[in-house]
């Protein structure tokens, strides 16, 4: 994922991998800080969006053994 | 020029009548350097007839100026020497003898030292050598010293530096010594140094010696949003893990062009965020589109970068 789109704001997600999340907030002045931890967390992995969530398949019942 | 004849002009035999007043060139302060040639292959030279002599000098240094029309003041130098060398005859077995035109080569060589003798300016010295360059003197009381060609001639221009000649390497401290810079160039041979003339301090409207050259600065460029950039702004001094950081710039400073499509691209707003570290708001671009960010603050000469829009 190299570019992350929140609201109007498109994120450089190797920039973003490559501060902290306070850095972010600081060289970000003019954007909203939420928005802007936001970016941060999802582009370290640290917050999954449910939308952007891998869909694990449904487990399947074993079929216990020797079952009569 | 030491050997050769500067001139067989009329008159033509030497008067000898005094002056009426002798301007003395006084220990040298340090050199400006300037290009031989400026883009379009005339000589670089100053206007001497320009009632603002003065202020167009000081508005030659600045980095806005094309980098082959500059004026580059240097640091200030210590222990000049002027050494020249003999002039060479061939004697005939008679005893007649003639000047042969070798010889008479003259070198110029300083030391710098204190904040003169960083290694950030032995760097800056390594550029010379690639193109043609001359230099102008200042000397100690504040004077201007330069080559004019002609007696009517109202442009004053460089003495040639024998580029290929050009030696600058790092002197260590000793128990009983500081650190320097040695420099040393030979003056062009054919270089006429009776041609020398001075722009006085009066007649510049300050004294030379206040002169500076600019510092010069890089910056690295990220992306950071669509609409933000990221310019990082610093000098090549500072510690090995401490950047000199370039503080203090504003919006006025910072250009913003997009190669791509051939546009300026219009900043709205400019925040330091750290010292030395400058957030640019502009429009959203085309992603992958290339962006120029220059800066153009006083005292200083920043390479452009450019960045790839997200």
């Amino acid at each position: 994922m190299n570019k992350l789109k929140l609201g109007d704001n498109e994120y450089n997600c190797k920039w973003l991998r490559s501060v902290s999340e306070e850095q972010a907030v600081r060289t970000l002045p003019m954007k909203e800080v939420g928005q802007v931890r936001n970016a941060w967390k999802q582009a370290n992995g640290k917050s999954v969006r449910n939308h952007n969530a891998e869909k694990e398949a449904p487990k399947r019942k074993r079929k216990p053994k020797n079952e009569e | 020029m030491a050997t050769n004849i500067c001139s067989c002009a009329s008159p033509m035999f030497p008067n000898g009548g005094d002056p009426r007043c002798l301007i003395e060139m006084a220990t040298i302060a340090f050199i400006v350097i300037v290009p031989t040639l400026d883009d379009t292959g005339a000589v670089n030279s100053i206007d001497v007839s320009s009632p603002t002599v003065g202020q167009d000098i000081k508005d030659r240094i600045l980095a806005t100026i094309p980098v082959n029309s500059r004026l580059y003041p240097q640091p200030r130098v210590e222990n000049a020497t002027f050494d020249r060398t003999d002039t060479e005859y061939e004697t005939l077995p008679s005893g007649n003898k003639a000047k042969t035109g070798a010889g008479g080569v003259r070198t110029f060589a300083w030391s710098l030292w204190k904040k003169q003798s960083s290694n950030m300016y032995l760097r800056e010295l390594e550029k010379l050598g690639c193109t043609d360059v001359s230099f102008f003197i200042i000397d100690q009381n504040g004077n201007w010293w330069g080559i004019k060609d002609e007696l009517t001639s109202n442009l004053l221009r460089g003495y040639k530096m024998d580029v290929e000649t050009f030696d600058a390497y790092r002197e260590y401290a000793l128990d009983n010594t500081r650190q320097k810079i040695m420099v040393s160039f030979d003056l062009d041979k054919y270089e006429c140094e009776s041609n020398s003339y001075v722009i006085t301090k009066d007649e510049l409207g300050y004294d030379a010696t206040t002169l500076r050259g600019n510092l010069s600065g890089y910056q690295t460029l990220t992306a950071l949003l669509s609409t933000e950039l990221q310019s990082v702004v610093f000098t090549g001094n500072g510690t090995a893990n401490d950047r000199d950081d370039i503080e203090g710039l504003v919006l006025a400073d910072f250009t913003v062009y997009n190669v791509t499509t051939d546009s300026a691209i219009v900043a709205s707003g400019v925040v330091e965020t750290v010292p030395g570290s400058y957030t640019i708001t502009i429009p959203a671009q085309t992603a992958s589109d290339v962006i120029r960010v220059s800066i153009s603050a006083s005292g200083y000469d920043v390479a452009d970068s450019t960045v790839a829009a997200l």
